[in-house]
This record gives structure tokens, C-alpha cells and sequence, in this order.
């Protein structure tokens, strides 16, 4: 009879103790190799015209993690409030766990959901989606077309060389001040590219 | 009796076992701790800073541009490698991203990539790691086409200013070191790239091997 008894008990504090470690839950559902892949991907996304699609229908909830004073000024229709800083209390992770549906994310950009998003998912609360282009998006009018944030606003590699003839430009109107006469405006031009073959020739017979 | 004993130990094992992850990772970050980082946003450098600590050729400096390499073919920041995002975990790069060693910017068109980059660093354990906000759009907003502030700006705003044009003229400066133009003072720049052991785009390379030829 002793035996038993032991037993059951020894059964209960292991059932115990593997429930807490599971509501305890410090640790990540995905690995970091598994986290990659799904940020590189954009298998947890929804689309801003998704999202417009998706917004007061059922199994859909969207959920706010801008601060509490920027939700009261304005939200997405039906939405919930759990400002960033409450992400993983206990209310919010029972919300996440136990919620059926589809939850989509969002902050007042991309940006700001995109983290938060990513730190659900890592949990293993996969049921969790990011709004491309956040709330500042769902407000701008249909016209305006929707741009991932990781779209180059400029071309780079132009926006440099114009920054560098400009530079040389400005360079060149302060350098003739000293030496007055325009004619040395045009030996100039050429004499730098030769410059720069004879320094390499210097060096190399300098050596 | 023996049996029982056993399967008694087996069952005190099974609460060990859930507890060893937590333990053995105290290094590593937790989800507790990924979301404090979240929220306090010190992650973040401004273009300011970051041309700062580049003007000042900090040693531990490590720019990460973590686009494609059609993108970082195309344009960079100073000295930065690449390690686009889909290969981060690959050996190599991990060992060329030593953040023991550096500290670590990682940067892209905008924040949101170069976060994901920092996300999964964190979780690998680094400290010293940072994103450049805004991204290299940012960046050329403010450094490479800083608006001139109002007539009205503090002395604060007005030293801002100061500063990106500052950073501007440096690094025109220096991306001029890398293209055969006229103008030669690329002492600065140019050692600062080997130092950092840097993979620097084919174009830096060419005046440094031919110094060391000649000797």
C-alpha cells in the first residue's frame, strides 16, 4: 500500500512541475536558425489591404502595442490595447494562448510591431501576425500606395556622387581667390588624373 | 522495490530536466529580457552617433550592412562588411561578427531589417550590439542632405547641424579616397579599414596593395 501512495505522489510533483515549466515559460519555442527563417520570410505578415479586409471580422483581432495615451487618441476599429511594456504579463500571454483566431499586431509602424511580433512568435504563440505598414498606414487615404519600409528612398550611390561634384565644385570656387587667372580652371581638370598615375609611379620607384 | 526506486528518480529527473534550459542559458537572452530591450530602445544609434564614432575611427566599431550584396555593391557606409540578413547564422559570418570583440552597428535601408538582424544576435547572447534607426534613409537625410535648421533653432539644434555637415564633408572625404580624384589626403581613412579587418569593396583595396608592393 505504501508503494502506491508514493507513487501517485511522485506522479503529481513531476505533472506539477512540468505545468510550471510550462506556464513559466522563460524560453523560446524557436531557435534562433528557426527565428531567422521566418524573419527573412513573410509567412507572419498580413498585408495592409488584408488588414482592411480582415478589421471588425470574426477570428480576427487586432491588438495595439503603441503606449496607452497614443490608443486613446485613436485605434483601429475593434482593436485591443497592450501597450509594449505588458507584451508578457500573465493577462496578455493567456490572451495570446488562448485566443482561437488570427491576432495581427500593430504599432504605429512597421517598425514598432515588427520586434514585438517576432518576440511572440519566438515564444511559440504562432497564431500571432504583423500589419504591414502599422496604423499610420491604415489611416493614409486609398491613393496613397503603401512602400515596405526597406524600400531605398534614395538612390544612394547618385545622391553620393552629386554630394561629391558639389564638394568639388564649392572647392574649386574658393581655391581661385588666391590664383586669379580663370585659364588655370581648365590645366586643373587635367592635371589631377595625371597626378594621381605619377604618385603610384613615385611610390613604387620610391621602394 | 528496485524497480520502484527507479522510476521514482526518473520522476525527480523530469523537473531537473525543465529547469536545465533556463539555467544553462543565464547568459542568454530570455523573452523577459528580449522585451525589456524592446521597450528601453537603446538598440538604437542615430545617424548622428554613428558618424561620430566613425569620424573618431573607434577601434571597436563594426558597421553590418545587412542587405543584399547587389545593394552594398551599389552603396555603403564606410568600412562596413556584408552579411545579409538569410546568411547571418552561416559559420563564417558568425565568426567574422565576433561581438565579444566589436561593437557591433548593424544598418540597412531602415530599421526593420537591420532589428531582425540584432533580434537574432540577441538571442545568440551578443550585448554590445546596435541598429542603426532610421536605416541609410535616414542616413542621407540628415547626414548627406542635412537641412539648413530656422533662423530661430537653439544653439543646440544649430551645433546638430553643424555636426552633419561636419560628417558630410568626412564622408565625401572619404568616399573620394576611394574613386582616382585629385584630392589626396586618404592617410585617415584608409588604414582605419585595415584596422578594423573590414572587408571593404574591391575599389579601397587597389591603392593599398600597391603601397605594399612597392615595398
Amino acid at each position: 500500500m505504501k508503494m502506491p501512495a508514493s507513487l501517485i505522489g511522485g506522479l503529481l510533483f513531476a505533472i506539477l512541475s512540468l505545468l510550471s515549466c510550462r506556464q513559466n515559460s522563460s524560453s523560446f519555442a524557436l531557435s534562433p536558425e528557426e527565428t531567422l527563417r521566418l524573419a527573412a520570410s513573410s509567412d507572419y505578415k498580413v498585408t495592409p489591404q488584408d488588414g482592411r479586409k480582415f478589421m471588425g471580422q470574426q477570428g480576427y483581432t487586432f491588438v495595439d502595442v503603441r503606449p496607452a495615451s497614443a490608443f486613446a487618441r485613436g485605434h483601429l476599429e475593434s482593436a485591443i490595447n497592450i501597450p509594449l511594456q505588458h507584451l508578457l504579463d500573465k493577462e496578455s500571454r493567456a490572451f495570446f494562448s488562448k485566443n482561437p483566431g488570427t491576432i495581427i499586431l500593430y504599432g504605429k509602424d512597421e517598425a514598432e510591431a515588427n520586434g514585438p511580433c517576432l518576440l511572440l512568435r519566438q515564444i511559440g504563440y504562432e497564431n500571432v501576425h504583423l500589419l504591414e505598414g502599422g496604423y499610420e498606414y491604415q489611416l493614409a487615404p486609398d491613393s496613397v500606395q503603401y512602400l515596405p519600409p526597406e524600400q531605398p528612398h534614395y538612390d544612394y550611390a547618385s545622391v553620393m556622387a552629386k554630394a561629391i561634384e558639389e564638394d568639388r565644385r564649392e572647392e574649386e570656387a574658393t581655391r581661385p581667390k588666391p590664383a586669379p587667372q580663370p585659364v588655370v580652371k581648365a590645366p586643373k581638370e587635367i592635371i589631377p588624373q595625371k597626378k594621381t598615375k605619377p604618385k603610384t609611379a613615385e611610390e613604387e620607384e620610391g621602394c | 522495490m528496485k524497480k520502484t526506486y527507479g522510476f521514482l528518480a526518473f520522476l525527480l529527473l523530469v523537473p531537473l530536466a525543465c529547469n536545465r534550459p533556463g539555467s544553462a542559458d543565464a547568459g542568454r537572452a530570455t523573452p523577459e529580457k528580449l522585451l525589456v530591450d524592446l521597450v528601453e530602445e537603446n538598440r538604437f544609434l542615430s545617424a548622428e552617433q554613428v558618424a561620430d564614432r566613425l569620424i573618431n575611427d573607434d577601434p571597436s566599431l563594426l558597421l553590418a550592412d545587412v542587405r543584399s550584396h547587389e545593394e552594398y555593391d551599389a552603396f555603403t557606409l564606410p568600412g562596413a562588411v556584408n552579411i545579409p540578413l538569410e546568411n547571418f547564422l552561416q559559420e563564417e559570418n558568425l565568426s567574422q561578427l565576433d561581438c565579444s570583440r566589436y561593437s557591433i552597428v548593424f544598418f540597412s535601408n531602415s530599421t526593420v531589417k537591420a532589428e531582425k538582424t540584432w533580434l537574432i544576435a540577441r538571442r545568440r547572447g551578443c550585448k554590445d550590439i546596435y541598429v542603426l534607426k532610421g536605416g541609410l534613409n535616414e542616413w542621407v537625410a540628415r547626414i548627406m542632405n542635412p537641412a539648413a535648421p530656422p533662423e530661430t533653432a537653439s544653439a543646440e539644434e544649430l551645433e546638430r547641424f553643424q555636426l552633419r555637415k561636419a560628417a558630410r564633408k568626412y564622408f565625401i572625404g572619404s568616399s573620394k579616397a576611394l574613386t582616382p580624384e585629385p584630392y589626396v589626403p586618404p592617410v585617415a581613412p584608409q588604414p582605419k579599414a585595415v584596422k578594423k579587418e573590414v572587408r571593404v569593396t574591391p575599389k579601397p583595396k587597389k591603392p593599398a596593395p600597391a603601397e605594399e608592393e612597392g615595398c
